[in-house]
This record gives structure tokens, sequence and C-alpha cells, in this order.
């Protein structure tokens, strides 16, 4: 059949998908080949083949990796003898060839794993223009706009190219955004107003995922998000959990900041709220399991109120209070990501959960054992119960996820 | 010559919103720099051990310090400058009082002004508030190697800025005292 080279995707889907077919014994090698042969298409690489595309692509993002920051420690070393006009045109330059060089290898050469690695590095040295640009201009390195620029520019490459190394990039640089701008509003970066911000752009991140799984074309780059939005929400509750972060809330000094900042406190609701109805709203056009979607919904709304009414609040007025009281929800997290990941079959929420919950352990074996014991006991006995909490968590994952085994299929699609 | 396919028509968009993003950053600074209104400001010494982060000079600014501001930290805040000898100054707060309102300002005050955020706000010895501001003008890329010259230098030293209508603000070069445009 002819497809004129049409839909490059379409290509790659379908080689993907006759491979999985083949390896669950739906149709056999011969029949693969057919289809394949009616479209022109080489057969998607097997296991041995999987395993050296993805050595391929460690390689080539641990050079973009390298390349790219080489190229910001350059530009940072400030040539003032240059005019301004020229390093500009002389970054841009370089951006364009290595922009093309992403583009060759991607397109011509069809080497996707490689071209991941080149688009990482062509967001690394745009990020080093922007940051350039800014010192040619003698623009303060920590304004939070230059970080906006970079993340904003650094997406739309990021799926154009199918690099979820740079979507990797481009959220955290949106991370830093965020924190800079608290810092702006002269947010503290322990405050009840900066961890609500914090925990609505977690839940902002892992909505967009979960709102992109559900579109095919995006699906591939929804793990990314889901798991980063994850990681984000649940490390703020686990950093709550401490006792340490609630030392200044008897102090009424300092407990005057916990709830102080309008702004970010505002923004913050108006995220969770918007995120939440465009998550249900995405979730029953697509027709998703309701009860994931409700689950997801109520889980991330419930923790976020229950934050604003603590840090709105103040109901207690010793530290440890509070630190049981985040001890709890963080234990109701977990609880909650292991549960969505089993009702929506991903491994993601399942292990991020797993995994937080070996962290809280931890954290509370030396919470008590540094006034028990001598302190090579504290970390031969910490050493166990990692191991045993690793064991006992990888023997959880199994048995949980047995059943299914399971990503749902293109989640582990064509994007490098 | 191959087909531009869906996949490589969007890299070649996302390619070019790097660029234009790149270009309207410099296009907009390059326009505050040619439009802008171009005044001295004096810079006054700066604790040295907050003076260097990697290779720029921190820079503090006699106008750094507001009289008569009654903004909380972390908001806008509009400061009239008037010439004062050879550098621009605040303006008499008395009678030309800075504001959080670029409207307000205007209302008695048609010389430059600039645009600022308010970092934290203090009592002087006449029991009269006033503020620390920062204006996006504090740092200062140097040289390598050149930033220990420029920290001996501060307090003699003044910035040339650009300014416009909005009271947004660029830095054009520095000025030594010997200068004689100074």
């Amino acid at each position: 059949m002819k497809t004129d080279g049409k839909d490059d995707d379409f290509l790659e889907r379908l080689r993907g998908e006759v491979s999985s077919w083949h390896d669950e014994r739906i149709i056999d090698a011969a029949t693969e080949t057919r289809i394949l042969s009616r479209y022109r298409v080489g057969r998607a690489p097997r296991q041995d083949e999987g395993r050296l595309n993805r050595l391929v692509l460690i390689l080539s993002v641990a050079g973009g990796l390298l390349a790219g920051l080489g190229v910001m420690l350059t530009v940072a070393s400030n040539w003032t003898e240059m005019a301004r006009l020229t390093k500009v045109t002389l970054l841009l330059t370089t951006l364009l060839a290595v922009q093309g060089g992403g583009f060759w290898l991607r397109y011509r050469r069809g080497m996707p794993s490689v071209a991941a690695g080149v688009v990482l590095m062509v967001s690394l040295i745009f990020g080093g223009a922007v940051f350039l640009a800014g010192q040619a201009y003698h623009v303060p390195a920590n304004e939070p706009y230059l970080y906006l620029l970079w993340g904003l520019g650094s997406i739309p490459i990021a799926y154009a190219a199918g690099s979820r190394p740079t979507l990797i990039l481009s959220t955290l640089v949106l991370i830093a955004w965020y924190v800079s701008l608290l810092g702006r509003w002269d947010v503290d970066f322990i405050s009840g107003p900066s961890t609500l911000a914090l925990f609505a752009l977690g839940a902002m991140i892992l909505w967009a995922g979960e709102t992109q799984g559900s579109a095919e074309r995006t699906r591939p780059f929804a793990p990314v998000l889901t798991t980063t939005g994850l990681i984000v929400s649940m490390f703020l509750i686990f950093m709550l959990a401490h006792v340490e972060i609630w030392r200044g809330i008897d102090d009424p000094d300092d407990a005057a900041s916990f709830g102080n900042e309008p702004t970010a406190f505002a923004l913050s609701l108006g995220v969770i709220v918007v995120s939440a109805v465009t998550l249900i709203a995405a979730g029953l056009w697509r027709r998703r399991d309701s009860r994931v979607v409700v689950a997801q919904a109520v889980g991330t709304v419930g923790a976020f109120s229950f934050m604003a009414v603590m840090f709105l609040t103040t109901p207690f007025s010793d530290g440890a209070s509070y630190a049981i009281m985040f001890n709890g929800l963080a234990v109701a997290m977990i609880v909650w990501a292991v549960v969505v990941g089993l009702w929506s079959q991903r491994e993601a929420f399942v292990n991020t959960g797993l995994a937080f919950a070996g962290l809280l352990i931890l954290a509370r074996y030396l919470d008590l054992s540094f006034t028990l014991f001598d302190r090579s006991l504290v970390f031969i006995g910490g050493g166990l119960v990692l191991i045993g909490a690793a064991y006992g968590l990888e023997r959880a994952r199994k048995l949980l996820l047995a059943p299914g085994s399971t990503e749902p299929p293109g989640e582990e699609g064509h994007p490098a | 010559m191959r087909a531009l396919t869906r996949p490589r028509v969007l890299f070649l968009v996302a390619a070019v919103v790097q660029i234009v993003i790149v270009l309207g950053f410099v296009g907009a600074r390059e326009s505050l720099l040619r439009r802008g209104q171009e005044i001295v400001l004096a810079t006054v010494p700066v604790d040295p051990r907050d003076l260097f982060r990697g290779d720029f000079v921190v820079l503090r600014y006699e106008v750094s310090s507001v009289d008569l501001c009654f903004g909380s930290a972390g908001s806008r805040i509009y400061v009239p400058l008037i010439r004062n000898g050879d550098v621009h100054a605040q303006a008499d707060a008395e009678r030309r009082p800075p504001a959080e309102d670029l409207t307000d300002v205007r209302s008695w005050h048609q010389g430059p002004v600039l645009r600022g955020k308010i970092e934290s706000a203090s009592f002087n010895p006449d029991n009269q508030r006033s503020c620390q501001v920062s204006y996006g003008i504090e740092s200062y890329f140097v040289p390598e190697g050149t930033g220990r010259e420029i920290e001996q230098q501060l307090g003699d030293i003044k910035i040339r800025v650009t300014v416009d209508g909005e009271g947004r603000a660029a830095i054009v070069g520095l000025v030594h005292s010997a200068d004689p445009g100074a």
C-alpha cells in the first residue's frame, strides 16, 4: 500500500503495534513481515535490539547533556570583546546548526534515539542562548521570565521530535521558573503559600499527563508528566512530615508567615480547581474509568484542601502535631497512589507510591533510632530496614501488578 | 526532494519558535536601549561578601533606598527621579512621593520614573517608612577576573541606564568618575 511517506507517526505506531501482536502471538512472523512490507516499513526491534536501542538512547542523551552543558559554559564565559549582536548571531547560528543536526538524524537518517540526545542538546543550547542574551543585556540570572522562556521554547520541540528527555528537561525548567517566581513574590521557601503553590503545580503536571494520556498522539508523553507531577506533590507532603520543618510554628512571628501571601494562595487555588475540572471533563469526554478519574480528583483536591486548612487555620501550637498530621497525609497519599495505580493498571503510580513508602519508613526509622542507638548500629539497622523494605515493596508490587502486568499499550510507544 | 510530512513540519515550527523567542527577547531589550531616556545613577558600596556570584557585580544605587514608600514587600513601585548634579536621584518625596500606580506618579511628575519591586521596608531615624527597592538593573556582567577592580570602585563609579516611559530600565554601561561626561 502506498503511504507516500505522509504519516511517519502512523508508520512508527504500526511497526510497534505489529511487533506487539507478534510478541503476544496474535500473528506469526510471516504475517508480520507481510503486513510491514505492504507499508514498506522495517520490522520493529526485538528484545535484544531494544536493549541496544536503550543503550544508544542513554549514550546520546548523556552526549547531548555533556555537549549542551559545554556550550552553555562557553557562552557563560562572557565575551566582552564581542559586540552584543555578534554574540546573539553566534548563538543563533549554533542553535540553528544543532537543530538542523537533530532534524537530519530524526527524519533523514531515521535515528530517533540519537536524535533524542541531539534534541536535548538543542534545548540546552536554546536555554544557553536565552541566558546569554540576558547576560549581554545585564538581565539578572535569577529573573523568572528567563526560565519561562526556556521552558516554553523547549516544550514544542520535545513533542515535535518525540524526545521524552527534552520534555523532562522542559518540565524541570518550568518548575524552576515557578520556584523563582515564588521567590520574586517574597514567599518564604517553606511556608504555607509556597507549599500549596508547589503542590498545585505538581497536581497540574500530573493532570496534564493524565489528560495527555487520553489522546493517542500525546499518550507516549503522558508517563513523563504523570510521574513528575506525582513526585513533586508527594515529595512536598513527605517534607512536611518532618518535625524540623515545623520548628518555627510556635514562634508568633514565624507563624504569621504561614498563610499570609494572597497571590500565591489564590493562584494555587485557581490552578487546582481549573486542573480538577479539566481532568474530570477530559476523563468524561474520553469515557475513561470514572472511578479512576474521581479518585484522582478527590485525592489531589482533598490533599490540597487538607494542607490549606492546616496552613490557614494553624490549629496546633507545636510542630510535632503538624508532623503527625502530615505523616498521616503521606500514608494516605501512598495508599491513594497505589490504589489509583491498580485501578488504572499503571506502574508509574504504584512504583511512585511504594518508593515514597520506603522513604517514609526510612525517615521515621532514622528519627527514632538516632536518639536510641549508637550511630553504627543505626546504619546497620537502616541498611537492613532498607533491604527489607525493598524486598517487601518489590514483592508487593509484583503481587499487585501480576494480573495485568501492565502499562497500557502505547505508553512505551515510539518516542525516544 | 523529500516531502515535508506533518512531523517534519512540526519539528521545523518548533525550531522556528525557539529562534523567534530569542530574537523577540533581544528585540525587546534593544528597543528599550534605543528608545529609552538615558540617565546616570550613582552606586553605593555593597557588602563585599555578597558582591560576586559568578562573573557579575551586584549593584546597589542611591535610589535603591526609597523614602516615603507605603507598599508591602513584593509589590510594585514607581519612583520619580530628578537630576541632581551629574546623576539622577529620587525626587523630593514630600512633594513627589513614589506610588504603586504609574498614573498617580505621572499626575505630578513628567520626568524619568523607575519601575521597581519593594524588597523590604523599614523605618528610618526620622521615623519615616523607607523601602529597599530593586529595578532589575542590579547585575552587571564583567569579564572574568575583573570584578574585584570594579568592587573597589563602587561608590565612585556610576551606571548609565536607559529608562522608557513605563519605567522599565536597562543598563547601558559603566561611567567612571574620571570620565569627563560623568
